[in-house]
C-alpha cells in the first residue's frame, strides 16, 4: 500500500513535469516512504523464510535487493557528459552531470571517425567509432552504446567545428562547467543556459530566466541582483561526437532485484485452487 | 495485405465470434457453438498475423509504432489472451466480453486518425529491445483486460466461480508480463537514453498499474470477492488505458515517436 502511495504520487508529478517529479522523488518524505518499504518489504521475506514461503521470500528480497540497488547507484554512480573530437588523440576528462567538475574516466577515449547509419524505415542517425586505451575502433550508435571499464558510452550527439564544448561560468563565487544547452538552475526558478555562441568572436549567448545576453570571456551582467561572469569558452577545432558517460558499475542490482521480484511471481501461475 | 483492409475482415470474424460465443451463453452442450466461435476467432487471429507480417516485410519494422498499430496489436493480444482463457475454461460469457473488448480495440485501430504507412521512424526505435518491450507488455495489457471481462461476467454468471483460480491466475500473469515490459523498458531506455529510469509520465503510470496489480493481488488473498474482485480489475484497467492511449494523446513525456 505504502509503496502504491509512493507511485501514485510520482505518476501525478510526472504529469506536470520533470522538474517536480524529481523534486518529489528527491524529496526527504519519499525517500524516508522508500525507505519504510524497503524495511517492511525485508519483514515480509524474512517472515515467509519462516513459513517456508518461498516465492514468496524471493519476491520480496528482489524488492529489498532493488530498492539497495537504487541506493547504491544514487549514492556512488558517476555519470557525466564527454565530449570527443576527431584526430585530437585520446581524452579521459569528462564533465560530471552535476556541472560543477571534471572527472577523470578510468580509460582513455579517442574518437576515430564519425558518420550515419541508415536503416530501412529509419530517419538517418549518427554512428561514431571509438577506440578505448589504443584498442580496436568499436561502433557506437543509438542503442549501441560502448561499454569500457565500467562506464557506459552513449551516443548523444555529433557537431561540426566550432562547436561550443565547453563554458565554465561563476555566479557569486559558485562555479559551472557546461556544454551547449546543458541547463542549470543557481537559484529556484533561475534558469541558465547557452542559447546560441559565435566561434568566430569567442562569444557566448546566454539565457539568464527570460533575459537574454552575449558575453565574451571576462565579461559579467547582473541577473536577479547576482553577478555572473564567462570565465572560459573553448571552442572545437574539428567535428565531434558528445557522448552521455553512464557508470554502468552497480545498475545489475536493480535489474537483478526486480528480476527476484518477477521470478517469485512465477509459482502462483501453477498454483490451483479447488473450486 | 499491408494496409488496413486484412483489419477490417478480422473485426468481422471478431464480432462473429463474440455474437456465436453470446448465443451459446448459459447452454452447456453448445459445442458446434463453441467451434463456430473459436474458428471466427482463429481467423481474425490468422487475418491480424499476416497483417503483421506482411507490414513488416514491406516496411522493415514491425507494426507497433503508431497509434492505429499499436491499437491493433493491443486487440491481437486480448483476442489471443481471451483464446487461450477459453480453451481452458470453456466459459462463453468471457468469450463474449473477449471478443467484444477486441471489436472494440480494432474499431479505434481503424478509425481515420493515426494510420501511417511506415517509413522515417525516430532512430532509437531501431533496437532488438522493441520488440520483446511492446509484445510483453501488450501481453501484459491483455491479461489485465480478459481479467476486467471475468471479473465483470462473473457478478452475473455464478458458472465462473468453478474456475477459481483463473482471476489470480490472469493477474500474476499481467504481473509477469507487464513487469518483463517494465524491465526491459528500462533496459532500453539505459542504452538509449542514458538512464534506466527517468519518471517519464508513460513509465510511471506503467509502474502504477503494475503497483495497483501488485496490491490488489495482495489484499484479495486466495479467493477474491465479486464486487472488490470487479472494482480492483476496473481500477487497473482505467489506470492502463490512461497509460496507454490517455498519456500519448496529451503528448505528453518521452515516448513520443
Amino acid at each position: 500500500m505504502l509503496a502504491s502511495a509512493l507511485v501514485i504520487a510520482a505518476a501525478v508529478a510526472s504529469l506536470f513535469g520533470l522538474g517536480p517529479v524529481q523534486r518529489l522523488v528527491g524529496s526527504a518524505w519519499f525517500l524516508v516512504g522508500a525507505g519504510a518499504v524497503a524495511i517492511t518489504s525485508l519483514l515480509a521475506a524474512v517472515a515467509a523464510i519462516k513459513r517456508r514461503s518461498w516465492p514468496g521470500a524471493i519476491q520480496h528480497l528482489g524488492l529489498v535487493i532493488a530498492l539497495a540497488g537504487v541506493a547504491v547507484n544514487q549514492a556512488r554512480a558517476r555519470n557525466g557528459y564527454l565530449f570527443l573530437e576527431r584526430g585530437a588523440g585520446a581524452s579521459n576528462f569528462c564533465l560530471s552531470s552535476d556541472l560543477r567538475r571534471v572527472e577523470e574516466l578510468p580509460e582513455p577515449l579517442a574518437l576515430d571517425s564519425v558518420g550515419s547509419v541508415l536503416a530501412k524505415a529509419f530517419r538517418p542517425a549518427p554512428v561514431a567509432w571509438v577506440s578505448a586505451s589504443g584498442g580496436p575502433s568499436r561502433t557506437v550508435t543509438y542503442n549501441r552504446p560502448l561499454t569500457a571499464a565500467g562506464r557506459q558510452l552513449l551516443l548523444s550527439q555529433s557537431v561540426e567545428p566550432g562547436f561550443l564544448d565547453e563554458y565554465e561560468l561563476a555566479l557569486d563565487g559558485e562555479e559551472y562547467v557546461l556544454m551547449h544547452n546543458q541547463v542549470v538552475e543557481p537559484s529556484p526558478g533561475l534558469r541558465v543556459w547557452s542559447f546560441a555562441f559565435d566561434a568566430a568572436a569567442r562569444r557566448v549567448g546566454l539565457m539568464l530566466g527570460s533575459q537574454e545576453q552575449w558575453l565574451g570571456v571576462g565579461d559579467s551582467a547582473t541577473v536577479r541582483g547576482r553577478t555572473l561572469k564567462l570565465l572560459s569558452a573553448t571552442f572545437a577545432a574539428h567535428s565531434g561526437v558528445i557522448f552521455i558517460v553512464n557508470d554502468a558499475r552497480f545498475r545489475f542490482i536493480i535489474f537483478a532485484g526486480f528480476g527476484l521480484m518477477l521470478l517469485g511471481l512465477v509459482p502462483s501461475l501453477f498454483r490451483r485452487m479447488e473450486p | 495485405m499491408t494496409g488496413p483492409f486484412p483489419l477490417y475482415l478480422a473485426l468481422a470474424a471478431y464480432a462473429v465470434a463474440a455474437v456465436v460465443a453470446g448465443l451459446g451463453r448459459g447452454r452447456r452442450p453448445a459445442r458446434e457453438l463453441s467451434y463456430l466461435s473459436l474458428l471466427a476467432s482463429v481467423s481474425g487471429l490468422a487475418l491480424q498475423l499476416g497483417f503483421i507480417t506482411f507490414r513488416t516485410i514491406a516496411t522493415g519494422f514491425l507494426p507497433f509504432a503508431s497509434r492505429f498499430e499499436s491499437m491493433a496489436i493491443f486487440a491481437f493480444s486480448v483476442q489471443a489472451a481471451g483464446f487461450i482463457v477459453y480453451l481452458a475454461t470453456r466459459q462463453n460469457s468471457v468469450k463474449l466480453g473477449t471478443d467484444a473488448a477486441s471489436v472494440i480495440l480494432l474499431v479505434g485501430a481503424l478509425m481515420p486518425v493515426g494510420f501511417h504507412a511506415g517509413g522515417g521512424l525516430n532512430p532509437i526505435l531501431n533496437s532488438p529491445w522493441f520488440a520483446f518491450h511492446i509484445l510483453v507488455s501488450f501481453g501484459g495489457y491483455a491479461c489485465f483486460t480478459v481479467g476486467l471481462v471475468w471479473s465483470v461476467a462473473r457478478l452475473r454468471d455464478r458458472l465462473l466461480d468453478s474456475s477459481p483460480s483463473v482471476l489470480r491466475r490472469l493477474a500474476v500473469a499481467g504481473l509477469l508480463l507487464l513487469g518483463a515490459g517494465i524491465a526491459t523498458g528500462a533496459m532500453w531506455a539505459d542504452s538509449s537514453w542514458g538512464t534506466y529510469w527517468a519518471w517519464d509520465p508513460k513509465e510511471s503510470w506503467a509502474l502504477l498499474t503494475w503497483t495497483m496489480a501488485m496490491a490488489g493481488l495482495h489484499l484479495a488473498g486466495a479467493r477474491s470477492r465479486r464486487w472488490p474482485a470487479a472494482l480492483g480489475f476496473g481500477l487497473i484497467f482505467a489506470t492502463m488505458m490512461f497509460t496507454f492511449i490517455g498519456i500519448n494523446l496529451l503528448n505528453w513525456g518521452l515516448h513520443r515517436y
